[in-house]
């Protein structure tokens, strides 16, 4: 999700221009006793570890690098050649990167801010794998449903509502292929998870994303800036799969929007820290896991992205014009947006495999 | 046959300035040589090999398959067809404006043609994105133009197919490389004399025929040089459709998506290929096209 | 000035907001005419020209050809055709393709074409080359092309825009002759414009000068060399001496002294002598009026000599003198006596 969450318009061009991604070492001049440790993440996410003189107190030096899609810090890890110790993946990608042996278990110990980390978060069955921890949770969102309440006066409480006659031309969607395909899954088919799909199953998905563009569609936004700018001048007012940021890019851009959590679900996202396997410094690593959910940083990194944190600390000490996740209520957000695993990767039990959601999505796309 | 006729003195010397000629420019072609096989001949070739190769659980493994071309020119074809069609619009458009942009600064704009050609130069430092922001301005359902209709009366309800539609994409990318086809084409028409566009109107000539005739033969290599850089632009372009587009998906996107969310660097490289030989035979055609454009 | 010329310019003017490029002016050209428009630079007979052709849109006045008001009409329409000074050949045409180009334009058939193509090739001797691009010709070769290219339409008139100018002066010889031989055998109408008094002298039938934007004088190439109406084309065309003198009850005194009786207003006037009418030394008898002076500097030019001579009032005059005949010698520093007949003179306007 958060490939599409933060992929601003800047890294969009950086993306077109051949993703060199600029590799960059802060804090101060490198000390020889201090250990260096390079995280290969989303840009923004090391602004909380910049926040705080912790890192440098404990001797750490943080080199980051930026990336520019979860499928990068595959390919980068698995081949090899490289000194990257953490990456910060979307948490359906953590037991594929186990699986793969591309990342090493975390010692819960060596992170006590653990402790301060709700539990809907801190044991999610992704970043459990054979009950030892893959992954630190850091941040987190879902596919809300926006809209504009100066057009909408009332919250729309079904998804299908996209498709009511009123709203024909003013539905806005992200290209997000995972996002999209889960959500048009949950609503039309009687698949028990959502990213288990049979052929037919993922058809009716496509099927039904298909005749959403045709008839109700005005803009795939290539990232959720384009979609609150869409939102922003009145081009859209309500959207398929969406985030809670959005009302803060909205707001931004002088535009009040809401976020609503339709009766049939949606989905739930995180993004969190792992341990490269290849990682030689992993003590220094486990300093850094401990500082990506410390208070200070949390803050730091709500202010900066707009996304939920997972530090009950930073939450209680957050700008309330920041507190509009539903914070105070994890329980029953719980209930209506759900932590989906990733389509698996091998086909089995005529299961769609997610190279097979994607050529499917570019049909939808084509259509 | 016609250095027969030379005294045989001057044809020796001209052989000896040729072959002198020819070893300066190898040694100054060298710099570039080096860099194009090194930048994009030796990466070419990288990539025409991986586009036989498949992809198993994240990792790019040998082959020799045909089935990523299949794939491009079976499911993606219809993509690749409509980014041609938008391309191909987009390159007609921009070149036929940018010659009479350029007629207009060579033949026209007298003493402003050297203001008027850093105007269009100036265009190109306004950067990318500003562009296609100051159409979003224009072209939305809150934009200059539906505000201006709807404050005349003219419409009771925004025109919403100016904006997030293929128009937009093709006016935006149109105002974007306009710069690219007016400089190639002033600089060929430079090379025409005023005296010949006279010489055709007083044997008879209409202003058509003076372009058909005269301009257009003339300015043959800047023509084709300012079309295939627009379409090579436009066609390769995704973010101006991705912005402006709507709910349309350009070809290009595909591609990026492969070496990018689908992990498909095999197909990507297919795709790639599939784009670029159908670009060289859009190209192709193209000069073959000017090439047989004779007055008649 | 024939009232029924072929192209008739009535009170025609161009001006580009205050700048006068052409004041109002009246011309007549006739049939068969070889006009020479000339003057200096900036004088506005290019202007003129295209005015003519239609390439320059008249600020006031109409322009006839063969009765039928032109004025409106761009070039595309008019019965005239130009030879341009670039000549403007199509660079991407052969001399073939070049020539035959206006008769496309007028949708003729190809046989009918190719003969004329060949007609007017012969006509101005290009028959050899009429399968060569452009950039394989001389300088004079582009010109019969730009020549032929034009007189294959068979223009009412054909108007040429210093068509010499760019050639060396041997090609520049054999040129003039060849217009002239053309102009003879097809019996057309000729307007060329040129800052070059010997070319206009030699190639023209009649002569207009032009002076700031003014048309200041027309007539045979005689007319205009024997007698000039003002200071200006007595000194444009050919060399003259202009001496000043004064009018007192019909005896013209000049300012260096000498006399002759000459109607007229009392006042002072300006006389024109070419300096090979000066005779020097006369016989007594032979010059109608003489004048003393003092022989400043001598020249020998071949076929003359040039004799500059310093005048009582300080003046300066300019003889050419036979340089065969040895009584013609005379040393820096002589006093001699200088005369000429009295037709000889031209009275200017002043």
């Amino acid at each position: 999700m958060r490939h599409i969450a933060f992929m601003s318009r800047r890294q969009m061009l950086a993306a077109m221009a051949g993703g060199a991604a600029a590799f960059a070492s802060f804090g101060p001049a490198a000390a020889a006793e201090k250990t260096k440790v390079t995280m290969f993440g989303w840009d923004g996410y090391q602004t909380g570890l910049m926040a705080t003189q912790n890192l440098a107190a404990q001797d750490v030096e943080l080199a980051f690098s930026a990336m520019n899609n979860n499928d990068e810090i595959i390919t980068r890890l698995a081949s090899g050649g490289n000194d990257i110790d953490l990456i910060t993946p979307y948490m359906g990608y953590v037991p594929l990167l186990a699986a793969a042996g591309l990342i090493q278990p975390i010692d819960d110990a060596l992170v006590p801010n653990l402790q301060k980390v709700p539990k809907l978060f801190r044991n999610d069955r992704n970043i459990m794998v054979d009950g030892k921890r893959y992954a630190v949770p850091f941040t987190w969102g879902s596919g809300a449903m926006v809209y504009d309440p100066a057009v909408i006066k009332t919250a729309p409480e079904s998804w299908f509502d996209v498709l009511k006659p009123e709203y024909a031309g003013k539905v806005g969607m992200s290209d997000d292929p995972l996002g999209n395909l889960l959500l048009a899954a949950k609503l039309v088919t009687d698949a028990e998870v959502p990213t288990r799909l049979t052929r037919a199953q993922l058809d009716k998905a496509i099927a039904f994303l298909v005749k959403l563009k045709k008839e109700h569609l005005r803009q795939i936004a290539v990232s959720f800036g384009e979609l609150a700018d869409a939102l922003a001048r009145n081009e859209i007012s309500i959207t398929f799969n969406g985030g809670e940021f959005v009302k803060k890019y909205a707001a931004d851009k002088g535009k009040a929007v809401e976020f609503a959590y339709p009766k049939e679900g949606t989905f739930a996202w995180l993004d969190v820290c792992s341990l490269a396997a290849s990682s030689k410094n992993t003590a220094a690593a486990h300093k850094v896991l401990n500082e990506m959910i410390e208070t200070q940083s949390q803050l730091a990194l709500a202010k900066e992205t707009a996304q939920g944190i997972c530090n009950v600390d930073a939450i209680a000490a957050l700008d309330p014009a920041l507190k509009f996740y539903p914070y105070d209520n994890l329980a029953d957000f719980g209930s209506k947006a759900q932590f989906y695993q990733m389509p698996p990767l091998e086909a089995s039990d005529g299961i769609m495999t997610w190279t097979d959601w994607q050529e499917a999505y570019e049909g939808f796309k084509a259509a | 046959m016609k250095a027969s006729r030379l005294p045989d003195g001057q044809v020796i010397r001209d052989g000896a300035m040729r072959i002198r000629g020819q070893w300066s420019v190898a040694w100054m072609m060298t710099p570039v040589a080096i860099i194009f096989t090194l930048l994009f001949i030796l990466p070419s070739l990288n990539y025409f090999v991986l586009s036989f190769w498949r992809v198993a659980a994240f990792r790019v493994v040998p082959d020799f398959s045909y089935a990523n071309y299949a794939r491009a020119l079976g499911q993606h074809l219809p993509v690749l067809l409509y980014t041609f069609k938008l391309a191909l619009l987009t390159a007609m458009m921009t070149t036929v404006l940018g010659f009479l942009l350029a007629y207009v600064i060579r033949f026209r704009a007298g003493r402003l043609a050297p203001f008027l050609l850093l105007v269009t130069l100036l265009t190109l430092f306004g950067g990318y994105l500003m562009k296609v922001y100051a159409w979003k301005t224009i072209l939305g359902n809150e934009g200059v133009i539906n505000t201006a209709l709807l404050g005349l009366g003219l419409i009771d309800q925004p025109i919403t197919s100016l904006f997030y539609s293929p128009g937009a994409v093709v006016v935006t990318l149109v105002h974007f490389l306009l710069p690219f086809a007016v400089l190639p084409i002033f600089s060929s028409l430079r090379g025409v004399e005023e005296a010949e566009i006279e010489s055709a109107r007083d044997l008879g000539a209409s202003g058509w025929r003076v372009v058909s005739d005269i301009l257009v033969p003339r300015c043959r290599t800047g023509i084709l040089a300012a079309f295939s850089l627009c379409f090579l632009a436009a066609v390769g372009d995704y973010v101006t459709p991705a912005i402006v587009g709507g709910t349309i998906s350009m070809f290009g996107r595909i591609i990026e998506s492969q070496f990018g969310q689908a992990f498909n660097a095999p197909l990507g490289a297919a795709l790639s290929f599939v784009m670029l030989f159908a670009s060289a035979l859009v190209l192709l055609t193209a000069s073959l096209l000017l090439r047989l454009w004779r007055p008649r | 000035m024939s009232e029924n010329g072929l192209v008739r310019l009535e009170g025609v003017s161009v001006s580009y907001g205050t700048f006068h490029a052409l004041r109002p002016l009246d011309l007549a050209i006739g049939h068969g005419d070889f006009l020479a428009i000339l003057g200096p630079s900036g004088c506005g007979k290019t202007t003129l020209l295209r005015a003519i052709g239609g390439f320059q849109r008249p600020t006031s006045g109409r322009i006839l050809i063969d009765g039928q008001d032109v004025t409106a009409l761009g070039p595309e329409k008019r019965p005239s055709n130009t030879v341009f000074q670039g000549y403007g050949l199509f660079p991407h045409l052969n001399v073939r393709q070049n020539i035959g180009y206006g008769l496309r334009i007028a949708s003729r058939g190809r046989p009918e074409i190719a003969r004329e193509v060949e007609h007017i090739a012969a006509l101005v001797r290009l028959q050899e080359y009429l399968d060569r691009p452009i950039d394989k010709l001389s300088g004079g070769q582009r010109q019969r092309v730009a020549l032929a290219r034009a007189l294959v339409m068979r223009p009412k008139v054909l108007l040429l825009d210093e068509p010499l100018a760019a050639l060396d002066l041997k090609l520049r010889q054999t040129m003039q002759e060849e217009l002239r031989r053309i102009h003879r055998e097809i019996g057309g109408t000729f307007v060329f414009v040129t800052h070059d008094q010997s070319e206009a002298l030699s190639l023209a039938t009649r002569i207009a000068v032009m002076n700031e934007g003014h048309l200041v004088q027309i007539g045979s190439p005689e007319e205009i060399y024997q007698r000039p109406q003002s200071r200006f084309v007595a000194t444009f065309l050919g060399e003259a001496n202009v001496l000043a003198a004064t009018r007192r009850a019909g005896q013209v005194t000049f300012a260096a002294g000498g006399s002759f009786a000459s109607k007229g207003a009392d006042g002072d006037i300006a006389i024109a002598v070419r300096p090979e009418v000066i005779r020097i030394a006369p016989s007594p008898g032979t010059a109608d009026l003489t004048l003393r002076g003092q022989v400043r500097d001598r020249l020998y030019l071949g076929s003359h000599l040039r004799y500059e001579i310093g005048l009582a009032d300080g003046g300066r005059l300019v003889a050419a003198a036979d340089a065969t005949d040895r009584r013609n010698l005379h040393a820096p520093g002589d006093e001699i006596t200088v005369g000429w007949a009295h037709d000889a003179q031209v009275l200017l306007d002043k």
